[in-house]
Formats: C-alpha cells, structure tokens, sequence
C-alpha cells in the first residue's frame, strides 16, 4: 500500500523530507521497496537499476554500488490521487524556486528546484504535471 | 518535436561545419531536410535575410497561399503542385484585380478544406490573430522568461493539402487519447523558444488542453507538400509538409500509447538500441545509444549554450577519451559525427533525425505510413526498426478499433499507408511487398 502525503502536501518542502516516505540518498532499496508496495517490476540501466511500481506509474532508481535510492519518480497521473500536485501553479506554491530550465523533445517543459525536477506539458502556462521525481540535494 | 534546423547550429558534427555544409551530397541534404538550408537558417536567426529584394505581388501571393502563380497569354494561373502533379486551381487577369479575385476564390477554397478535414478527422486548425501562449526567451545565463504573447494564423492552402495527406495515412494517430476528437494544428507567427529554431513540435496540452501541433514560422514556406511532390523537386529538397505532419502525428501516437512512463518508453526505446542512464550528478535521465559491437554513444553537452556532441561512452554511460579513460566533460570525451553514430548503431536511424528514441521511433513511424516507397526503404535500410513502428502500430489500431473475436486485428495498415480491414488478401499484400524486400536483401 502506498500512503499519500497530505502531510507534506500542506506545508513547504524541504528535499530531506523524501516522498513518500523515500528520502534519495538515504533510503535503502528494501525500504523503499517495502514502502512502495512491495511488488515491482526490476529492469537495467547502464549504470544502475530500476523498480516500476504500480504498472510502472511510480519508479524509484538505485545507481550502481550504491545501496540507497538515487531518485523517485512518479507519475502525474497519480496527482489524481493526491500523491502529487496536479498543476504547475500547485507544484509552484509547495516547491519554492521551481523554475523552467529547459524544454525537452518528450514534449515537457523541465522545472527544477533543489531536490526535484518536474515536467509540464508544454503549450499551457499551468499545464498539469507530467512526472515528478525527487533526487538527492547534495549531488 | 521535429528540430531538425536547430542542429545546424547546435550539433558539433564535422558535417555541420560551413564548408560541410555545402559540400554535403544531395541525399544527405535531402535526409537532413531543412537542416543544411543554411542561408533560410540564417535568416531566421537574425530576422532578415541577405540581399532581399522586395516580392512582386505575384510573389507575396505564392509565399501567403503556398501555390504557384504562373503567367501565360495575360492570365495568371494559380497551381498547387501536389501529388507529383500540377493541379490548376483558378485562372484570373494577370494585374491586381485578379489577385483580389483569387485571394477570394482561395480563402472559399481554404474554408471548404478545412470543414472537410474537421468532419471526417475531427482535427482543428487555428485562426489568424489567435492567441496561443507567451513566448520563452533565453537569457545569457541559460535561465528563461516569458515573453510576447505569440499569435496564430490560419493555414494556408498548401499547407492544409499537406496535413491531409498526412492524415489519410497517420490514422488514428490524429485523435486525442479518449478519441473524441483530433489535434489541433497551430500555425505560429513567432518562435516559440526565442532564438530556438524548429520546424514544429507536438504538444500534449495546449491551451484548452488539448493535444496539439504547433508549426513554427516558416516552417513550411518553399516547402513540397508531399513526399512526391519532394521527389519530384530532387533529392536535395526539403522535408515535406506531409512528413512533418507524419511525424509529429506519431509523436501524437507516442502519447496515446501511454510513452510518458519510463517503463513504457524504455520498452520501445531498447527494441532500437537506447539505454537509459541516470546522471550521478545531476539525476537526469538520459539515453545511451549501442553500436553494432555494443559500444556505446551518448548525445550530450556541457553547458546550456554549448553545442550537443556525440562522445563514446563505457559499458556504465561515463564518458571516455581517445584512450578509453574516463572522463567527466563532453569537450574532454571521444567525439564522433551524426553520421558516423548513424553507420555505427545497432539499429540504423532512419534519417538523420536521431537525438533520442522518440525521435527516432517517429522518423521510422514517418516513412512507415507516408507511401510505399519510403516503407521499402525502411525495410531495407533498418529491419529492426521497421519492426517496432509495425509493432507500434498495429498496437495503435488494436487499442483504437479492437479486435475481431478470434483475436485478430480488425484493421492493418497495408504498404501504401492505408488502413484497411484485415483480411486474406490483405495480408498477402503486405507479406508479398516484405518478402520481396527482405530477398533483395539477402542477396546482397
């Protein structure tokens, strides 16, 4: 089972909070395996490996040698839900200094503010959010 | 996305020097589509182009309505080449008045295409003066701001007769993920990345939140309206109005086939040869490409304002020098050109359209429908890639149309690019156009 994060929700984030209970950087795969719902599909990076939640709808990472989450992802479908903010304008007043810095061909518009990375469908100035994905800070 | 302009300035690759550039053979120009037009890439960066001269009304016509005036016995006869073919669409005077008529008889032309094209694909096109969304501007410290607010126009002939092309083939791809309705094409007056130059980009969410298509400025002037039309002008003409439109239609498909998770991207992107990567710095994903002796490549750049280069890679993404060592700058890593990680992948690209699998995978999608011809050269040039779009596709009718209740595909896409219902003979068509291509093949 996955808890949402109405907590954090409500309130200003900071990076070392994590999501979802993941904190990158610090949580442990089995952790966060246990976390996310225990059940997960595991595929290859290049340098590293993935684990696909809820038919892929949320993915944690872990680089190689290293037994801790390097990132989470999650998918806006999930803003439903309220396990994310929906809308840019939302992501905007809980992330402080979210700002656009570039625009990619999986046609998003990237915004980052330390700690996270989200993109927006491009072609709406508050489109709803595509993905969110949390990374640790100190990189 | 289609960007291809962008990357005569931005990629690194030896072709894309000056000298390069006009020494590049017909079909590498033609591959490239607008990407080698270097004095049309240079007037859209500064706005103005070199030794103008001033259009004849004749002229300003042509460029406004996308057809040909030509003037004989003391008229004007308006052609729209399409199809291979001359098509004459009106005669007036040769003098100011008939201009003013044609200008009328085509906007009542323009206005009935459009209504065609909005009842049988459900598609919509915009309007002139509309407003679309405040433009990005770069500053030199690589952050971004808004704006002007960049206004629409509406199509022009050429450009509607393009897009139809497009769609008889593209089918279903031009529907909106619940199939309710088709995109919306956007015909834009001003960049909409400042200084960032593009032929059109797809767009998941436009400002009704609707899927969309945005045209940038210039994108299809001078342009062949289809791809027989760009065989017809030579090798070393541009991209077609109908493959742009191909192309960013499968872009359209992409979403529809739920590409914006990693699980699902990553499943198409491997069956070409991509690999992600997560940067252990910065903890983007990025895309590794494999050559044919699983090396490996990585598109990348230093800074915001430096141009993408091709560097190899090891077997865990990190970039390597001439030596094979390690290293952490693009500038320091092994570089190749565009060309040489075309002839070196795994998989072949396509075309020279590669940056990434999306990209690539709507180049291969592109000529898969266009026409039979460019579906032959697919085959012979990237098997495995002609593969996945086939897969991609048949995906796409499967999801929109369903299957028969034996479990077979209601509808298949036969060689020229047309659905049509899966029967024996059908079938036979498109294992006979496969086979054949596939012996040649071998033979050689």
């Amino acid at each position: 089972m996955i808890s949402d994060n109405t907590s954090l929700i409500s309130k200003e984030w900071r990076p070392e909070q994590g999501w979802l209970g993941v904190v990158p950087g610090h949580t442990s795969i089995k952790d966060a395996i246990d976390r996310l719902g225990g059940i997960c599909e595991t595929a290859e990076m290049a340098n590293g490996f993935s684990f696909d939640f809820r038919d892929g709808l949320i993915r944690v990472t872990s680089l190689q040698q290293q037994g801790t989450i390097s990132k989470l992802w999650i998918s806006g479908v999930l803003a439903e839900q309220g396990i994310i903010p929906g809308s840019l304008k939302y992501a905007k007043s809980m992330f402080p200094n979210l700002h656009f810095v570039r625009h990619d061909s999986t046609n998003a518009e990237i915004y980052e503010s330390p700690g996270i990375r989200l993109a927006a469908s491009t072609g709406n100035e508050d489109a709803d959010v595509m993905w969110i994905e949390f990374f640790p800070v100190e990189s | 996305m289609l960007q291809l302009s962008k990357h005569s300035f931005s990629d690194n690759s030896a072709e894309n020097t000056n000298d390069a550039k006009f020494s590049a053979t017909p079909e590498q120009l033609r591959e490239e589509g607008e990407l080698c037009g270097r004095p049309r890439a240079l007037e859209r960066k500064d706005g103005t182009a070199e030794n103008k001269q001033p259009l004849t009304e004749a002229q300003k016509f042509e460029q406004k309505h996308g057809v040909s005036v030509e003037t004989k016995d003391g008229k004007y006869f308006y052609i729209l080449k399409i199809n291979g073919q001359d098509k004459e669409l009106i005669s007036t005077d040769a003098n100011a008045k008939g201009i003013e008529k044609a200008e009328a008889e085509l906007a009542k032309l323009k206005r009935e295409k459009i209504a065609d094209l909005e009842k049988i694909f459900k598609v919509s096109f915009s309007q002139d003066g509309e407003d679309i969304l405040k433009q990005w501007v770069q500053k030199d410290d690589c952050s971004w701001g808004r704006g002007n607010m960049i206004k629409a126009r509406s199509p022009n002939l050429a450009e509607l007769s393009g897009i139809e092309a497009a769609l008889y083939r593209a089918q279903p791809s031009q529907l909106t993920m619940d199939g309710s309705q088709g995109v919306k094409f956007y015909f834009l007056t001003q960049h909409y990345y400042k200084h960032d130059v593009a032929l059109a980009y797809h767009i998941q969410q436009d400002k009704n939140n609707r899927q969309a298509i945005y045209f940038e400025p210039g994108a299809n002037e001078g342009k062949p309206i289809t791809e027989k039309d760009a065989d017809r002008m030579g090798k070393h003409q541009l991209y077609s109005i109908e493959a742009v439109a191909h192309h960013e239609l499968m872009h359209n498909a992409q979403q529809n086939l739920n590409w914006n998770t990693p699980k699902e991207k990553e499943k198409w992107a491997r069956k070409l040869g991509w690999l992600p990567y997560e940067d252990p710095n910065t903890h983007e994903t990025k895309w590794l490409f494999t050559g044919k002796k699983d090396e490996l490549y990585r598109r990348d750049q230093d800074h915001c304002k430096d141009a993408f280069s091709w560097c190899a890679c090891g077997k865990h993404g990190g970039l390597e020098n001439e030596r094979g060592s390690g290293v952490s700058r693009v500038k320091d890593a092994k570089q190749f050109t565009l060309d040489q990680v075309r002839d070196l992948a795994a998989v072949k690209p396509s075309t020279r359209y590669f940056v990434n699998p999306l990209e690539m995978f709507a180049e291969g999608g592109m000529k898969y429908r266009i026409n039979e011809k460019r579906r032959q050269e697919l085959l012979e040039d990237s098997p495995r890639l002609y593969d996945a779009v086939k897969e991609h596709d048949q995906q796409e009718l499967n999801a929109r149309y369903g299957k028969e209740p034996s479990g077979e595909p209601k509808y298949i896409r036969s060689p020229n690019g047309i659905l049509v219902k899966n029967t024996a003979e059908a079938r036979a068509e498109i294992q006979t156009f496969e086979e054949k291509i596939k012996k040649v093949e071998k033979k050689k």
